[in-house]
């Protein structure tokens, strides 16, 4: 009798202990708004590398329970949502997408939950020994690169339109700007909006200044929707795009407006890490389109998770963020990266520039 | 008897079982396959049904032959408003730029639209071109746009897919449980029970596997999802790519097959208490009639005849019965004649006995005289071997003898001779020393065969006493060999015989001599008489082996041999190849029974004809 009560209380505990076991993650991102097209790429993404680790028996035998908060592009319903989750415990917060969400998922994150965002590039992040580890080079990156081909080409007055939902991000790639700029060779005039703008007075403002060129610091379909109406009112000047333009459906929404146009960014077909080309195919095969660089962020950042709990064995954020930092190569799938000591993501840049409706490399 | 009755039972049921759970199974199949069918016929229609809008606009717009016609922007403000369906309705030229957007925005029109796949999709196709589903931020619900080619653009029309939502609840024409996804080319879900999913755009998980593998099939697959095994009916929309499948939880297909198991094994337990309760009953009933029978069988065997059986219910029972009453009066008169047959069997014992006891007597006098035979031919072929021995020693002595007397003689002459010239002083020197001399010579010769004479003698006295004495004593096994073969050198005279003996020194035996010496002597006389017959002479070897507590003797000659009959008679009593010459018969018969009776060995004889012969005696140290 004894025997069959201990084999029972084995078995119960041996269940319960499978289930504790369990990662449980978080993804943050808009899901459902106009804008959700980079937080559903940056899912589909996370979706195959957390396949792709629990059909491999999980993270040392721990499957992960993957949940979606989608915060709908509001910070409000963002930190709620998230610190909901935080109390009721959780091991890693993937996300957000978007610069202006970061500060609203840190504080519900109470500094005691690890999050990896895999597209959040703000300056205002780098430099701090924090739980947040991104997996995307800071902003600011992106603008001293624009800058310098803005100067290479002689645009002489540039109009930089940039989204106030994600002015975090935008004032970074502004402070690149700026850097890149210190002898005033370019007059950078900033307009921005926010969603109650009228892409017509906008479009008028900017015209004004006959600008020799526009940088958009703003999503692909904003930028697209700005560019359809300019187009009707005046001759395009030259074109640039950071990352965040470029990865959410640039393409879809300029049309013919936006040939020629630079944008900043790592990733395309071709500049594939060999080791995890495998991605790619899949990627296409289940979701039948190209993955975006937030697809494949959100696969790096929880493959880099894997990475560093594989080694700890440990799942407190102090444990895991130790063993990041202490990474010394980590193979992304484009290109292989490393962190600095305040967990700040160095990896590589790549400038293209759009011909015939798709991304080329561009050679200055 | 239990298992008699349950395991048929058991078995029954489990195969009505298995073939209640294929049938159900079938019918389920066919009942969701044209459920899912039905489904999607009616979400093809509501996707298929702005074609006819689309064509209708086209061919208005081909009469018209005037895009900014206000009857024309008038039909297709009429069609979006009676057809709910429809959110939007747009047309662009061919190099995508939008020229008409209704309902009326300003913002649109002049849009460049040539980076969507609608546009390049339908524009490369040439024909009716369906979007993946999007969502709409005005409709807060997934859309899809429909568009056909024109002369010079598209016409597309932007379809609501809330509906499908309604058109799913209203065509399910079962109330049991199911889930039901429609999803577009993407595997995004367009309908799924949790609407959730539906806005957050997510995919079906299986989408890729149903995509590749069952396309075009109609296909019904047992798939798991989250841990929960369905079983997944899908149907394609041809063109579309859309696809309708309808996963029911494999535990309500199995739930009435549970219930029926239940019933079965209810039913089995039912059957199997009446059988085991009317076995019983009949067990019970049986076995007092078996015992009954066995009662009357047994007064038979007692030896009464006259025996009642109650009455009993079973018929072969009653007919056993029957036999037995049968058989107990034909006992009864077989028994009277078995009795008289037994006294005629005494009679005759009692001759038979008699007859018996004469012939024995008979055979046992014929045995004596037998035995007595025997033994006086065993008595004078041993006479026979010792006048032979005795013979040949006396021929042997006889040589010795015939020379002392001769030297004696010689002597005697000599010395006379040298007294008579010593006393007529003839004596000189020359004649001392050759009276000297041939009194030497004389002397010697005596001195010679005095000693021969005495070692034969000496030899013959043992070997007599020993084969005389039979009284057992220690001897040196080589050196009695030796003695054995100077006491028999006789029987060697006629022929040129080589005698080899190979015996390691000082084994001493503690047996019985004589007989040893005999069993010797034996061999050596059949190696002259039978082995070298015809032949000038031979070799004899005689190798002495030490085996612990055995001595191996092995005898061996290069004569004639023997025949393989011959050889499996050797041992026999009175059997001779030489009948009528002298042969007894029983010379290797002693042998035998001197080796295993007296010396309490084994001997062993191998032999063919020209391979001479081999004896091989095991014979104890000690007895």
């Amino acid at each position: 009798m004894t025997k069959y009560f201990l084999i029972c209380l084995l078995f119960i505990s041996f269940i319960s202990c499978d289930k504790k076991n369990n990662i449980k993650v978080i993804y943050v991102a808009d899901l459902s708004s106009r804008n959700s097209q980079l937080g559903v790429s940056g899912r589909n993404g996370l979706l195959l590398g957390i396949e792709e680790i629990n059909s491999n028996k999980g993270i040392d035998r721990k499957k992960i329970q993957l949940e979606f908060i989608d915060h709908k592009g509001s910070k409000e319903e963002c930190y709620l949502k998230v610190k909901q989750k935080v109390d009721e415990g959780i091991d890693l917060i993937i996300g957000p997408l978007t610069s202006g969400m970061a500060n609203a998922v840190i504080r519900a994150s109470g500094k005691s939950t690890l999050i990896i965002s895999p597209t959040v590039s703000t300056d205002l992040l780098s430099g701090i020994d924090d739980n947040f580890i991104r997996v995307i080079p800071a902003a600011s990156i992106q603008g001293i690169y624009l800058s310098n081909i803005i100067k290479s080409k002689r645009n002489n007055t540039v109009v930089v339109i940039y989204d106030l939902n994600n002015s975090e991000y935008a004032h970074s790639v502004i402070n690149g700007l700026k850097i890149s700029n210190i002898n005033n060779e370019v007059d950078y005039i900033y307009i921005s909006f926010s969603d109650k703008t009228e892409f017509d007075s906008l479009v008028t403002k900017a015209v004004t200044y006959n600008p020799d060129g526009l940088l958009f610091i703003t999503n692909g379909i904003n930028a697209g929707g700005i560019l359809q109406q300019y187009s009707k009112n005046s001759v395009l000047p030259s074109l640039y795009g950071v990352q965040w333009t470029k990865i959410s459906d640039l393409l879809r929404y300029g049309g013919n407006n936006i040939e020629g146009m630079i944008v900043v960014d790592s990733y395309t077909p071709e500049n594939v890490n060999s080791e995890k080309g495998g991605f790619i195919d899949r990627y296409k095969k289940k979701y039948k389109t190209e993955p975006s660089l937030a697809s494949i962020y959100s696969y790096d950042a929880i493959m880099l998770y894997k990475a560093a709990a594989l080694n700890q064995k440990k799942y407190n954020y102090e444990a895991i963020k130790k063993e990041i930092l202490e990474l010394k190569t980590i193979k992304g799938v484009t290109d292989n990266y490393r962190f600095d000591k305040y967990g700040d993501v160095v990896r590589k840049q790549s400038i293209f520039i759009i011909q015939n409706n798709k991304y080329e490399n561009y050679e200055q | 008897m239990i298992y008699a009755v349950t395991l048929p039972l058991l078995l029954l049921g489990g195969i009505s079982l298995l073939i209640s759970t294929e049938i159900l199974k079938g019918e389920i199949d066919q009942s969701e396959s044209r459920n899912v069918k039905y489904l999607a016929e009616k979400v093809e229609h509501y996707l298929r049904e702005p074609v006819y809008d689309l064509k209708l606009i086209k061919n208005h717009l081909e009469e018209l032959k005037d895009i900014e016609s206000v009857f024309f922007k008038k039909t297709l403000n009429y069609i979006l408003k009676s057809k709910k369906y429809i959110s939007g309705i747009q047309i662009a030229d061919s190099a995508g730029k939008i020229i008409v957007s209704v309902p009326s925005n300003k913002t649109i029109v002049g849009n460049d639209i040539s980076g969507h796949n609608y546009f390049k999709e339908t524009i490369r196709k040439n024909r009716t071109h369906w979007t993946p589903s999007f969502m709409s931020e005005e409709l807060d619900t997934p859309v899809t746009s429909i568009s056909i080619p024109m002369n010079k653009g598209i016409i597309t029309i932007f379809l609501s897919l809330k509906d499908i939502k309604n058109i799913i609840s209203d065509g399910q024409r079962s109330k049991e449980y199911r889930d039901i996804v429609v999803t577009d080319q993407n595997g995004v879900y367009i309908y799924h029970p949790d609407n959730t999913k539906v806005l957050l755009r997510e995919y079906d998980p299986l989408f890729s596997l149903k995509s590749e593998e069952w396309k075009g099939l109609g296909h019904n697959k047992v798939v798991e999802v989250n841990n929960r095994k369905f079983l997944s009916y899908t149907v394609f929309i041809n063109d579309i790519d859309w696809m309708i499948s309808l996963y029911k939880p494999l535990e309500y297909i199995y739930k009435p097959i549970k219930y029926m198991a239940i019933f079965l094994i209810i039913l089995t337990m039912i059957f199997t208490g009446i059988s085991i309760l009317f076995g019983n009953v009949l067990r019970i009933s049986l076995t007092r009639s078996i015992r009954q029978l066995l009662e009357a069988t047994e007064i038979i065997a007692g030896g009464h005849y006259e025996i009642f059986i109650p009455k009993i219910d079973f018929t072969e029972l009653i007919k056993l019965s029957e036999s037995i009453e049968k058989m107990a009066m034909d006992i009864r008169e077989r028994e009277g004649n078995l009795i008289q047959a037994k006294d005629k069997l005494s009679k005759h014992k009692d001759n038979l006995e008699m007859e018996v006891k004469k012939r024995t007597s008979e055979l046992t006098e014929s045995l004596n005289s037998l035995k007595l035979t025997q033994n006086k031919l065993i008595e004078s072929e041993k006479m026979a071997y010792l006048g032979g021995l005795v013979a040949g020693v006396a021929h042997e002595i006889n040589t010795p003898i015939g020379i002392i007397v001769s030297a004696s003689s010689y002597l005697e002459e000599q010395v006379n001779k040298f007294l008579k010239d010593y006393k007529e002083n003839k004596i000189s020197h020359t004649i001392f020393n050759k009276f000297c001399n041939e009194a030497l010579k004389s002397t010697k010769l005596l001195l010679t065969n005095s000693f021969r004479a005495s070692n034969l003698i000496k030899s013959f006295k043992q070997v007599a006493v020993d084969q005389s004495s039979e009284h057992k004593r220690s001897f040196d096994i080589k050196d009695y060999l030796d003695e054995v073969l100077a006491s028999n050198h006789s029987i060697f005279k006629s022929k040129e015989v080589n005698i080899e003996i190979d015996s390691p020194e000082k084994i001493v035996v503690d047996n019985y001599p004589g007989a040893f010496a005999q069993v010797i002597t034996n061999f050596l006389n059949n190696s002259i008489t039978h082995g070298f017959e015809h032949m000038d002479g031979g070799s004899i070897g005689i190798k002495v082996n030490d085996n612990n507590q055995y001595v191996q003797v092995i005898y061996t000659d290069n004569g004639k041999g023997m025949s393989k009959e011959t050889l499996s008679r050797i041992f026999d009593p009175f059997f001779t190849t030489k009948r009528g010459k002298g042969g007894s018969g029983l010379g290797m018969h002693i042998v035998y029974n001197i080796v295993t009776q007296t010396l309490k060995g084994h001997i062993q004889c191998n032999s063919s004809i020209d391979k001479g012969v081999e004896f091989i005696l095991d014979i104890p140290k000690k007895i």
